[in-house]
Order: structure tokens, then C-alpha cells, then sequence
């Protein structure tokens, strides 16, 4: 008969492997969607709510339905295939689409790749420090990064230092704003017809809901060899993250809408934005906006190029990843060094207005994220590659639906263009 | 693109891709689309698999169309052809695959140049009225082609003074990756070329899959094969492997294992793994396991192998080189044979070569050397460094406290692990 003390250790040993299992596979969904909140999406958020105070506050109840269930598709695919979307992709759509489908994806993740120096150039102003040298080194910093291989020691740093975005709900409850104001703006759809607003409503869309993420998510999944068996903690891992960042994102608009908006103020620069805090932070919330600024864009800034150089190198059967030299993985060096490079030096040209090139980066993300989810709903609808685990088909209705949505207001958006009503 | 390239004993062959004939339209006599060409089928033949019949796409149905060779160059240069027979309903036999399904745009080994690679076209020669699958491109022209801008980039490249290089690798070399069990019919293809891939190479390449390919080309290879080269890999892609193969067959490849390489990785696995798989072993491999895998950690017992030589010391020199001929399938390490006396305690090491220059009668008690190296199980990773350094021995027997041995630790085995500690008493 084991004793009783035994017993209570093999419960413990159990309860600690358990434990040390769910910290392994936690990590792709919570990651992804920090990084989320970067310098487009900070700007986008904030935007949102100087300009249009409550207007846009309604999109995010469906945005957090819709990221969360496009992630956990990907992630399905992750766990279930071993395999990256773009891989998927290819195999399944031949390489002609899927080469015009990657160029899509490196115009859109470059534009991103851009903002994200925008926000380094941006940060570092704040700090009293020009772009010319701020770009430069923090590029160098981030291309050295990933490919010494020590980005994953950093990675925990820029996560902990992810602790900023609780300003926001900070100075969200320091407000005190009306909730039931707050409440029904965010149930309440509000439609305009209006080219800026259709403009924000995608910007706000396309960076929430990033196309890069799923790529992201999808590889980071699969490289962990998640079971299976273990996949309702992936699940929850990406649920937490999807709520999280929609959480912070929400208290972004409501604080500038209060600050900002009922101020009156446009956010032109960085420093306009960075003035939401300042019932938290005073005089320095120029400071404290700028570290939480440069952080996001950094974080972003060591995913983003990399991500893309595999996404694209493994969609066109290119030689990718780190641990290769040069001449073992040519078009994956050029593409990733030249996304930094190419990135940082247009942000340096004078005159750029760097909030544009955050918000508008974003824009495009939008534009392209109906695409990508028409991709994800037939790879994972598909039984010989998912097997059982085909989506179900409310789950289906309901995402073909967001996306024939995000479509119509991609279309709207481009339809008032042409009628010039922009 | 269809080329013609005059082969080596001055005959013209004609070259065509599968991108040149697919989507091809396949009319009857009377004028009427029987369907669009939307798959070829190969047999596999002795050298290079032959196509005899294409598949024809019509809405969502799929039919079989027999096809000559003259057939098919028009269908690649002129992109429509017509047939007299009808369609037949589509079956894929025993020796045979479809190409697009099988290849097409999917990833391969490349048993020559031991890399994973991604097909972009496949290249088919047309010779005495039959065509045959002869290369798979996996370069850039191959992409460009498939882009419908080959020529524009060749001219381009051109004007720049190079030459567009093709990338082929022969269907000698081509290693498809097995598919899923959903179907059946190509597992058991082309199973000899992975065999020409050192364990390392295979290692790297495994490492290189995705998941579900790893597990399928781990289950198609035999048991030796596969444990030779799962051992190269690096633990958490061994693992991965494991936990996803069948129990029955993750234990026959663990089994086949060197012993502290197999106790590591079932170490490794989750604990419900661990015991369907200990539980699927044999059992006197079980119990050799039980004893690795309770070893502390960075000891020597847990860096040891327990496949080793002994005879007793009385034996003579022709019966010891006996036992390590019939040793030597089972066991890699070979180089000394332990000298044990009646009570199997550890006296002497005879060394391979100096048992083989020894005389055949000649006692082991009378030519082993009596001066030991040895280890206990308990010394740490830093002590057995030191010893291995200062003898410079292949390998070095592991004695518990009544001087019985326990196992050995090779040098070979332990490399990787001690690296760090020579490398440290080297500066």
C-alpha cells in the first residue's frame, strides 16, 4: 500500500507536469497578441477615439469575436498539420496564386515593418532624440537580434515591459467616464457613410486583426508540437490574448475620446497622443507614452521582418531561418535585411508625417485581411487536411459573414473614393 | 515551355513540363470538351516512371484518358487535343501515382544533395513514343514558369549577361515525402531512396519537415533505419516524433536505439507516453530501460550505454574474438572486451587490437592489462571528462561499489555532453 505521503507527492508531481505543460504551450497567443498593441495599433486606437470620440467604439465587440476566432482557427491548423499557413497555402492553391498572394503580404507587413520605425523615429522625439539616429541603431539592434539568435531571451523583457498598456486602464478609471455612455456606444452600431470614418472603422479592423498574426501564430504553434490532446490550453492561450488586447484597445479610444476629443484636439504627432495620459502621468506622460511607444514598435519591429522573410521564403521553397549562413539561404537574408533596412531609411525622409504611416499601414492591413480569411475558412473547412477537426458550421457562417462585411466596407471605403467623395 | 534537347547518343528528345499540358483542353472526335487536363498518372518502371493516361477534370467529375506521347506533345504545345477513345473511370493502381497530387508544388527529399526542397515543375522527356518522368525542377525557373513569365525573365536576365539556370534534381534522387493514411496508395512508394542517406543527413532532413511529414516518413522506414537516424536528431524533434508514431512502433524503434540515447528520450515524454511505450517494449529491454532512466542526472550512469563486451578472464583469445564477432552486430562499441572473474567483477581490459595480434590459445588473464580506468555511477560529467581526457581511452567501464560493472561510458556517446567540460580544461 503506498503511503499517504506518497501519494500526496505523486498528486503534486502530476499537478507540477501539468502545470509545466500548460507554461510550454501558453505563450504563440498571449505573444502575438501584445504585439499586437504596436505603434500602428496604439496610434490607430488613439486616433480613433480623438477623432471620433464614441463613434467607432461599436466595431470592437465583433473584432474581438472575429480575431479570436480566426486565431484559433490558424491555431487549429497549427496544432492539427505541424504545418505554417503559407506552406498550406502553397500546397493546397498551386504557386501562382500563392506567389501573388505573398507579394500581397510583403507589401502590407512592409508597410507595417515601416510603421513600426515610425514609432521608434516617433518615441525617440519625445525624447528629445532625432530620427536619424534612433532609427539607425534600433534597426541594427533588431536585425543583430534574431539573428544571433537572442531574441527569445529578449523577448520575455519586451514582454514584461508590455506592463504599460495598464496606463491606459488607468487613467480610464481616473476619468471616471459615464459607463452606460461607454456601454451603449459599444453596443450600439453607429454607420456614416463618411470616407474618413469607413477609413478608421478599417484601420481599427486591420489592426486588430493583422494578417501578419495569423501567419505568425500559425508557425510559432506549429514549431511547438503541440498535441492534439493539449489543444484546449492553446485554445485558452489565444482567447486570453484576444481579450487582453481588445481590453486595452478599448480603454485607448475612451481615454483619448474624453481627453482628447472633448478637447477638441487632433492627434498630428506623437506628442498629441502621448497627452491622453496625462491625467496619470502629468508632466511626463510624454515620457511615459514614449517608452510604452518604443517598446511596442521594438517588440514588433524583431517579429515582423522575420516572420515575413519565412512566410514568403517557405511559401516559394526558399532556404529559410537562422541557424543557415548566407549563401545556404540567400532570398531569406536579402528579404529580411532588406525589410529593416528599406523600413527604416523611408521613414527618415523629411517631411514624412510618421502618424500617417502608422495609421495608414493599418488601412492596408484591413484591405487585405477579408483575403486572408477566405484562405483560412477553405484550408480549414477542408477534411483532408483537418480530418475531424473542419470548423463547425455556425463557426463558418459566422466568419464568412464578418468577412463578406469587412469586404462591403472595404468596398464602401473605395466605392467613396471613386465617387469623390473623399 | 516545350524545348527539344539532343541527349548524349545524338538522339532528339522532347522535353515538356507538367505545367505545359495542365489545364489542357481534351476534346472527342466530334468536337465535343470531354475535360481539361487536371492530373497525369505515372508507373513507376525501372528506371523513370512512365505516363500512359492523364486525368480529366470535368466540373467536380474526374475520368481517366489513356494518352501517347504524340498526344501529349500536342496537348503541351498546342494545349488542346483530340481523342477517339472515351474516358475511363479513374483507379490508381498499385504501381502507379498521380503527379500533380504526389509532387506538384508539395516538398521532397533530394537524396543527392540530402535537402528538403520544394517542387516548382515537373520535366517529362518524350522518347520512342513514350514519355517519361525524368526531373522535378525546384529552381527559379521552374517558378517563373509557373508564373507564365519565363521568357520575360530569361530575356531579362539575359540582357544583364547571365544565364537563367535550371535547377533539376533526377528522379533518381527524388524522395517523396509519404502522404497521410488518407491515402493509401503512396505510402509504399519509392521507399529505397531514403536509404541512401546517412543517418546524419536523414537527421537534418527530418528536422527540416513538418510535423505530420516527419511521422509519416519515420512510420514508412524500417525500425533500424529510423532509430539510427532519430538518434542523430535533436531531442525535441525525437520526442515530437515519438509521442506522435503508434506505441508498438515508437517501442521497436526505441529498442533498436543505442540504450542512454533511448533512456534520454524516454525521459523526455510525458508520462502517460512513457508507460504505453515501456509497456509495448520487451521486456528485458524494459528493464535495462528502468534502470537508465532512474539514473541521476548528470552522472555517469546516466551517460552510459549498458552494450558492452566481457568474457570471463579464463577464456582464451580465439573464444573472446569469437564472442566479439557474434557481439558486433548488436553492439557498436567493440573496442575492448571487459575481463570478468567468477564472481563478475571487473579485472582486466584487453584491448581489440591487441586481442587480435594476441595468440589464439593464449588465456585473457595472461594478456588483459590490470591497470584500470574506471568509473563509479555516481562520479559527475566533469570527473569522467578529466578521466577521459588523462587516458585518452575509447571507452571507460562503470564499477559499482563490489567492483561489478554496470556499463561503460564511450567517448563517442558522451561528446557531446562533455564537450563543454574538455573544451573548458583544454583553455
Amino acid at each position: 500500500m503506498t503511503s499517504l505521503r506518497d501519494r500526496l507527492i505523486n498528486y503534486l508531481r502530476g499537478r507540477w507536469a501539468r502545470l509545466a505543460l500548460v507554461v510550454s504551450i501558453v505563450g504563440p497567443g498571449v505573444i502575438t497578441a501584445n504585439v499586437d498593441n504596436d505603434a500602428g495599433g496604439l496610434t490607430t486606437y488613439s486616433q480613433a477615439g480623438a477623432h471620433f470620440g464614441f463613434a467607432t467604439l461599436w466595431i470592437f465587440l465583433p473584432v474581438i469575436v472575429l480575431l479570436i476566432m480566426i486565431q484559433e482557427m490558424v491555431n487549429r491548423m497549427g496544432v492539427v498539420t505541424g504545418q505554417g499557413l503559407s506552406d498550406m497555402i502553397r500546397e493546397r492553391f498551386g504557386v501562382k496564386i500563392t506567389f501573388y498572394l505573398m507579394l500581397l503580404v510583403l507589401l502590407t507587413n512592409f508597410g507595417n515593418v515601416m510603421a513600426e520605425f515610425a514609432g521608434i523615429a516617433s518615441a525617440g522625439s519625445l525624447f528629445g532624440l532625432p530620427g536619424w539616429a534612433t532609427v539607425p541603431v534600433c534597426g541594427f539592434i533588431v536585425w543583430l537580434l534574431a539573428l544571433k539568435g537572442t531574441y527569445k531571451s529578449v523577448e520575455k523583457v519586451f514582454l514584461l515591459a508590455c506592463v504599460f498598456y495598464a496606463a491606459y486602464p488607468i487613467v480610464f478609471y481616473l476619468l471616471k467616464p459615464d459607463l452606460g455612455e461607454v456601454g451603449r456606444a459599444l453596443i450600439k452600431p453607429e454607420l456614416r457613410f463618411s470616407p474618413p470614418y469607413l477609413v478608421m472603422l478599417i484601420g481599427v479592423v486591420g489592426t486588430t486583426i493583422a494578417p501578419w498574426m495569423q501567419f505568425y501564430q500559425q508557425a510559432s504553434v506549429a514549431e511547438k508540437n503541440i498535441s492534439i490532446q493539449d489543444y484546449r490550453y492553446s485554445r485558452l492561450d489565444t482567447i486570453v490574448g484576444g481579450v487582453v488586447v481588445n481590453v486595452v484597445a478599448i480603454c485607448i479610444v475612451v481615454v483619448c475620446a474624453l481627453t482628447l476629443n472633448r478637447a477638441g484636439l487632433r492627434i498630428e504627432t506623437a506628442a498629441d497622443a502621448a497627452r491622453s495620459l496625462a491625467p496619470l502621468a502629468g508632466e511626463r506622460s510624454a515620457w511615459l507614452f514614449a517608452f510604452g511607444l518604443w517598446n511596442a514598435s521594438l517588440f514588433a519591429a524583431s517579429i515582423l521582418p522575420l516572420s515575413t522573410s519565412y512566410t514568403i521564403c517557405e511559401a516559394l521553397g526558399w532556404e529559410s531561418g537562422v541557424d543557415k549562413d548566407f549563401a545556404g539561404a540567400p532570398q531569406f537574408y536579402v528579404l529580411y535585411t532588406a525589410l529593416i533596412v528599406l523600413g527604416g531609411a523611408i521613414v527618415l525622409i523629411p517631411g514624412l508625417s510618421l502618424i500617417k504611416i502608422m495609421f495608414w499601414s493599418q488601412v492596408i492591413n484591413g484591405l487585405l485581411l477579408p483575403v486572408i480569411i477566405g484562405f483560412i475558412l477553405l484550408l480549414v473547412n477542408d477534411r483532408r487536411i483537418m480530418g475531424d477537426h473542419v470548423n463547425s458550421r455556425l463557426y463558418n457562417y459566422f466568419c464568412w459573414l464578418s468577412a463578406a462585411v469587412l469586404a462591403a466596407i472595404s468596398l464602401a471605403y473605395v466605392g467613396a473614393l471613386l465617387l469623390g467623395l473623399a | 515551355m516545350v524545348q527539344s534537347v539532343v541527349a548524349g547518343n545524338g538522339v532528339e528528345l522532347n522535353v515538356y513540363y507538367l505545367s505545359d499540358v495542365l489545364g489542357a483542353k481534351v476534346y472527342d472526335k466530334s468536337g465535343a470538351l470531354l475535360g481539361r487536363v487536371d492530373d497525369l498518372m505515372a508507373t513507376m518502371g525501372e528506371r523513370y516512371p512512365e505516363v500512359e493516361a492523364c486525368v480529366l477534370r470535368q466540373g467536380k467529375a474526374r475520368a481517366l484518358m489513356p494518352i501517347g506521347a504524340d498526344e501529349f506533345l500536342q496537348l503541351a504545345k498546342a494545349k488542346r487535343v483530340a481523342m477517339g477513345a472515351p474516358p475511363a473511370e479513374l483507379q490508381v493502381g498499385e504501381r502507379q501515382f498521380l503527379v500533380r497530387d504526389t509532387l506538384y508544388d508539395k516538398q521532397i527529399v533530394d537524396v543527392n544533395g540530402a535537402k528538403v526542397e520544394r517542387v516548382n515543375d515537373i520535366q517529362f522527356f518524350l522518347h520512342g513514343g513514350k514519355s517519361f518522368l525524368v526531373h522535378v525542377d525546384v529552381g527559379f525557373t521552374g517558378l517563373t514558369r509557373r508564373l507564365g513569365c519565363e521568357r520575360g525573365v530569361r530575356s531579362l536576365v539575359r540582357l544583364l549577361g547571365r544565364e537563367l539556370k535550371d535547377d533539376f534534381i533526377s528522379w533518381k534522387f527524388v524522395q517523396p515525402l509519404p502522404e497521410k493514411v488518407t491515402s493509401p496508395v503512396q505510402v509504399a512508394l519509392r521507399q529505397e531512396q531514403i536509404k541512401q542517406l546517412h543517418a546524419g543527413e536523414l537527421a537534418d532532413i527530418i528536422e527540416d519537415l513538418d510535423r505530420d511529414e516527419r511521422v509519416n516518413l519515420v512510420e514508412s522506414m524500417d525500425v533500424e533505419h529510423a532509430a539510427d537516424a532519430l538518434e542523430e536528431a535533436d531531442l525535441a524533434v525525437q520526442t515530437a516524433i515519438i509521442r506522435d508514431l503508434k506505441p508498438e512502433k515508437a517501442a521497436d524503434i526505441i529498442e533498436e536505439m543505442e540504450p542512454a540515447a533511448a533512456a534520454d528520450l524516454l525521459d523526455t515524454l510525458p508520462r502517460d507516453a512513457q508507460k504505453t511505450i515501456m509497456a509495448a517494449m520487451e521486456a528485458d529491454e524494459r528493464a535495462q530501460m528502468e534502470r537508465l532512466s532512474h539514473a541521476e542526472e548528470d552522472t555517469a550512469a546516466s551517460l552510459m550505454t549498458v552494450e558492452y563486451i566481457a568474457c570471463p578472464k579464463s577464456c582464451t583469445a580465439a573464444q573472446a574474438i569469437a564472442e566479439v564477432q557474434r557481439a558486433a552486430r548488436e553492439i557498436e562499441s567493440i573496442n575492448y572486451v571487459y575481463c570478468l572473474d567468477d564472481k563478475q567483477r571487473l579485472r582486466g581490459v584487453v584491448s581489440l587490437r591487441d586481442l587480435i595480434l594476441a595468440d589464439a590459445q593464449a588465456k585473457l588473464s595472461d594478456i588483459m592489462n590490470r591497470r584500470l580506468a574506471v568509473l563509479h555511477p555516481d562520479d559527475d560529467w566533469e570527473e569522467i571528462a578529466e578521466q577521459m581526457m588523462k587516458f585518452q581511452f575509447r571507452a571507460l567501464p562503470v564499477l559499482n561499489d563490489e567492483g561489478c560493472m554496470e556499463g561503460v561510458v564511450t567517448f563517442k556517446h558522451s561528446f557531446e555532453e562533455l564537450l563543454p567540460y574538455y573544451y573548458k580544461m583544454a583553455s
